[in-house]
């Protein structure tokens, strides 16, 4: 086991050294000269004299590392993310560090909400489909995967707009909570932090504000048909048989049978999970919601890269940790893994 | 039995006798070595798959190369086509030598050839017969075009096929059938030494002897030189001028197939021969003949 | 829940290396008036997209402040206009084009892509394919949608870019199912017979691998153009890369946000027709994996039958044979 923790411990470091090349290369080949791009446009800079122009673009370069040769600009940039240093944000003036710490918490915390929401609905849906094989609740299960998999989240997420702030209003359309509520700051996470300090107006707030976004991003019940397709694995085992056999109730059968599609499961549960977090940059969107998505998008915008190359290392490293903490937990639960031990 | 056209006369064709003298096989001092187990800790161990095996074949003759699965047979069937690059040892034919480390001379693939123990896998599944039995010609660039359709109606008569199995594609025959068509594929660029790894073990026992006595046959009218490789000695017994046994990659035994048959001298040939217990060599041998002369009689 | 899509995609095509063969087990063929449902609305929606012109009542793009969010009903403006007064339905028929052409061009583009990769790596082996699949790896690292919207950041905005990098972002996770299935098929005995018949790498794998290949590379192709639509229109509602210059149903949407405590049709439309085109892509995606994976269930069926009946047939053969070698002896 140490050792398959090992390798795969390894591997995600190696992983993570590529992602970092990756994003330091696709923000220094950006279409044109990214400081002309800046400086012409007459960005947040209020400069005027073409001096302080010059000057101006020189301060700017030296904050962002773009000066130097490239390898001792990218050693530099390895070190100073590794430190936690992820520049300073051009429009807001703030450490990125500073703000992603104030978004991916809310984040997170969506991203969570979502997922409990994928599963409440995946499970019931997987289970019953997988024991009533072509019963009408499994072919209704599989429709329903079908058509959360073919509807786009933000349209869905307008459309809950529509239904339940416009038509029947009676959950918010967009933000944290509600504006003139504020929580103490432990945790970072708000909702803990409500909950934790006994905020109750504030805690109510953002459960209600949560529901849409949450709904939005979960409601897919991806995990359906992968959930099914291994509890039916497993059900058509021999040993499956064999239990029956012997005369075991079918009930534990059952759970026989859910002890050993487990593993599966937490691998795909793990992907999803990145994945979910990726999805949420079109949820925050729709909810302006203020998470590190919604920040992302409005990066872009600004054309603030350090920010832009802030959140997508975030994002990608928060995916890659999600993926290796589900390896890791598949390899326990299954230990046919750790013999294969694949790369 | 459509799968049978008469044969005897092109036993005696001209047009395949003496067309291209066989030459000889040999195989010199050849090691090969696998990696095992992991690599990524460095602790790779190398085990030894072929350990300086040395066979001379000559011409026109067929040398029998048993063993059981893993004892390395299939890989000097490999070492031998240059699918597998030998760590140390050479190859010989016709005056080409290969050995390790330097580049193939040029000519080479059309001296050798292999025909593999399925031809299920050993004929890709998407082409028709005439591309397969096409493409050495036209790789080697041994013809004009309307030469090379003549040629292959003609390779494709010659190892007993009917000549509207051309356009078709291999999943279309039976096993027998996609043999010889494997059988053509090899032959199309007019090989000296022909690898012939378990051709049979696939078939049916029927089938088995029909595909032994078209190998005679082309043998007898074209002189090829044969390597067979088996795992049963007692289809060797009867095909091959000479037998060699091998076990974890070295020859142990090697003489003449009655021989070493009847009365085998190696442990590890003791035990072969008794794993492939066959109730009667001569009622079986009397099986055989009945089927050579029922082609025949076709 | 669209962005999620490729890595179920990917999930679904690589299940058989997470679980086993068997992960499809339980998928049941769709049924043939769903398939065909599907078929129609792809049909309808591709002969939209390329009679727009005849088809659409209004030029999208023209506005009319007199008729700005009209209601769907409203005299010849059947789904109703925008804030600007532009036709809802023209719009449509127009956003059609890009959202298929696009997604079209995406899918094949990435085909091509991930083919070349996936080939070389996997019948060069060695370092080479070492190389590759670290790259590879480090890809797929990437939330999908993430790497899609860095790409569009790195190339800067406009339509074609925008193609360039959903292709880049994209190209990984097939490039690594054609690389395993090349390590396969390079140890095929086919592969070998060519090879000692002298025919050259580039011959074996474009005339031997490639076309044992392809039945691969469509069902993922396949499965791949519902997830490029939802892409594209992700972007496009995000602004990123693509805005409201080019009529997209993505753009639409976005607009339609704003309005949606007024004229909720602004939003309504457009959706749903993305909602039906990626459904009805997505089914008929499914069809094709049912009917050309090798490794779908209903395929296998299907296979087994016929080795079955060949086995049969050739049994029936070798036994007249034998009848016949014993009237002989």
């Amino acid at each position: 086991m140490t050792k398959f923790v090992l390798k795969r411990l390894a591997h995600t470091v190696i992983v993570l050294l590529g992602v970092s090349v990756m994003v330091f290369f696709l923000i220094r080949y950006l279409p044109g000269d990214p400081l002309d791009v800046l400086f012409t446009q007459g960005s947040g800079d209020e400069v005027t004299a073409a001096d302080d122009l010059a000057e101006g673009r020189r301060r700017f370069a030296e904050g962002i590392g773009m000066v130097g040769s490239l390898p001792s600009q990218y050693l530099n940039f390895l070190s100073e993310i590794v430190q936690g240093d992820l520049g300073t944000s051009i429009f807001r003036r703030i450490p990125v560090s500073t703000l992603i710490a104030t978004t991916l918490p809310l984040t997170l915390q969506l991203a969570i909400a979502g997922q409990i929401v994928n599963i409440l609905l995946s499970l019931p849906l997987g289970i019953v489909g997988a024991l009533k094989q072509n019963s009408i609740w499994d072919r209704g299960g599989t429709a329903f995967a079908l058509i959360g998999t073919a509807m786009p989240n933000f349209w869905q997420g307008i459309m809950l707009i529509l239904i339940f702030a416009v038509w029947w209003p009676i959950l918010p359309v967009s933000g944290v909570m509600d504006l003139g509520l504020s929580v103490e700051h432990i945790t970072g996470i708000p909702i803990v932090d409500a909950f934790v300090t006994g905020n109750w107006p504030a805690f109510w707030s953002i459960i209600r504000h949560l529901i849409l976004p949450a709904i939005t991003l979960g409601a897919s019940a991806s995990l359906v048909r992968i959930l099914r397709s291994s509890l039916l694995e497993v059900k058509h085992q021999d040993f499956m048989d064999a239990y029956r056999a012997r005369g075991l109730r079918e009930r534990s059968v059952t759970s026989h049978m859910m002890r050993n599609a487990l593993p599966t499961t937490v691998v795909i549960f793990g992907i999803r999970l990145g994945a979910i977090i990726g999805g949420s940059v079109v949820v925050e969107t729709v909810f302006a919601y203020q998470g590190m998505g919604w920040l992302l998008i409005n990066a872009i915008n600004q054309r603030d890269y350090p920010l832009i190359q802030g959140i997508v290392l975030t994002f990608t490293v928060f995916t890659v940790l999600a993926n290796l903490l589900s390896d890791i937990v598949h390899g326990w639960l299954d230990p046919r893994v750790k013999v294969e031990a694949k790369t | 039995m459509s799968e049978n056209p008469p044969r005897t006369e092109l036993m005696g064709s001209s047009e395949f006798t003496n067309h291209h003298l066989g030459r000889t096989l040999e195989v010199r001092n050849l090691v090969k070595s696998f990696k095992v187990g992991s690599e990524s800790f460095g602790k790779a161990e190398r085990i030894k798959a072929v350990d300086d095996v040395s066979l001379f074949v000559p011409a026109g003759t067929t040398m029998g190369l048993v063993g059981e699965s893993g004892s390395g047979k299939s890989t000097i069937a490999r070492l031998i086509c240059r699918l597998l690059e030998p760590d140390s040892g050479q190859v010989l034919v016709d005056g080409d030598e290969v050995t390790a480390g330097t580049k193939i001379p040029k000519g080479y693939a059309r001296k050798v050839q292999i025909v593999f123990q399925d031809p299920t896998a050993s004929l890709n599944p998407r082409w028709k017969v005439r591309r397969l039995v096409a493409e050495g010609i036209r790789v080697h660039g041994l013809r004009s075009r309307s030469e090379t359709k003549e040629r292959v109606a003609e390779l494709v008569s010659l190892v007993g096929l009917p000549e509207h199995a051309l356009d078709r594609y291999p999943h279309e025959f039976s096993g027998g059938q996609r043999q010889r068509i494997a059988i053509a594929r090899a032959l199309a660029v007019e090989p000296e030494v022909l690898v012939l790894d378990e051709p049979v073990s696939a078939l049916d026992v029927s089938v088995q002897a029909q595909i032994l006595v078209l190998l005679q046959e082309l043998q007898a009218a074209s002189g090829l030189t044969y390597l067979l490789i088996a795992h049963d000695l007692a289809v060797v017994e009867r095909f091959c001028d000479e037998v060699a046994v091998i076990e974890s990659g070295r020859i142990v035994e090697a003489g003449d197939p009655e021989i070493i048959h009847s009365r085998p001298e190696h442990p590890y040939t003791k035990a072969l021969v008794e794993a492939h217990p066959v109730p009667d060599p001569h009622e079986r041998t009397m099986y055989v003949h009945a089927q050579d002369k029922a082609e025949v009689a076709e | 829940m669209s962005d999620t899509d490729d890595l179920v995609r990917i999930a679904d095509a690589e299940d058989v290396d997470v679980t086993s063969d068997a992960a499809l087990l339980g998928e049941q063929p769709t049924r043939s008036w769903v398939v065909m449902f599907a078929f129609a609305v792809v049909a309808i929606a591709v002969f939209t997209a390329i009679f727009a012109p005849a088809l659409a009542p209004h030029d999208p793009t023209a506005q009319s402040l007199v008729d700005r969010l009209q209601p769907p009903g409203t005299a010849d403006h059947l789904l109703g206009t925008d804030a600007i007064g532009r036709d809802i339905l023209s719009r449509i028929i127009y956003g059609a084009r890009l959202s298929l052409g696009a997604a079209f061009l995406v899918a094949t583009l990435t085909s091509v892509l991930a083919v070349s990769v996936g080939l070389i790596s996997g019948y060069f082996g060695g370092w080479v394919d070492t190389v590759i699949m670290r790259i590879v790896d480090i890809w797929l690292a990437f939330p999908g949608l993430i790497l899609a919207i860095a790409m569009v950041t790195a190339l800067g905005r406009g339509l074609d870019k925008l193609v360039l990098a959903l292709v880049l972002a994209g190209w990984a996770g097939m490039a690594r199912v054609v690389r395993g299935e090349t390590l396969q098929l390079r140890e095929r005995e086919y592969t070998m017979s060519a090879r000692v018949l002298g025919v050259g790498k580039i011959g074996i794998m474009f005339k031997h691998l490639l076309p044992n290949i392809m039945p691969t590379i469509l069902v993922i192709t396949a499965l791949d153009i519902g997830s490029t639509i939802l892409g594209l229109a992700s972007l496009a509602f995000l602004g990123v890369g693509i805005g409201s210059e080019v009529v997209t149903w993505g753009s639409m949407l976005s607009e339609g946000r704003n309005y949606i405590s007024t004229a909720w049709w602004v939003a309504l439309f457009p959706g749903l027709a993305i909602f039906f085109i990626v459904l009805a892509v997505n089914l008929v995606g499914d069809w094709v994996r049912d009917r050309y994976d090798p490794r779908s269930p209903f395929r296998r069926a299907k296979l087994d039958a016929a080795t079955r009946k060949a086995a049969e047939e050739q049994e029936a053969a070798s036994v007249r044979d034998a009848a016949t070698a014993g009237g002989g002896g």
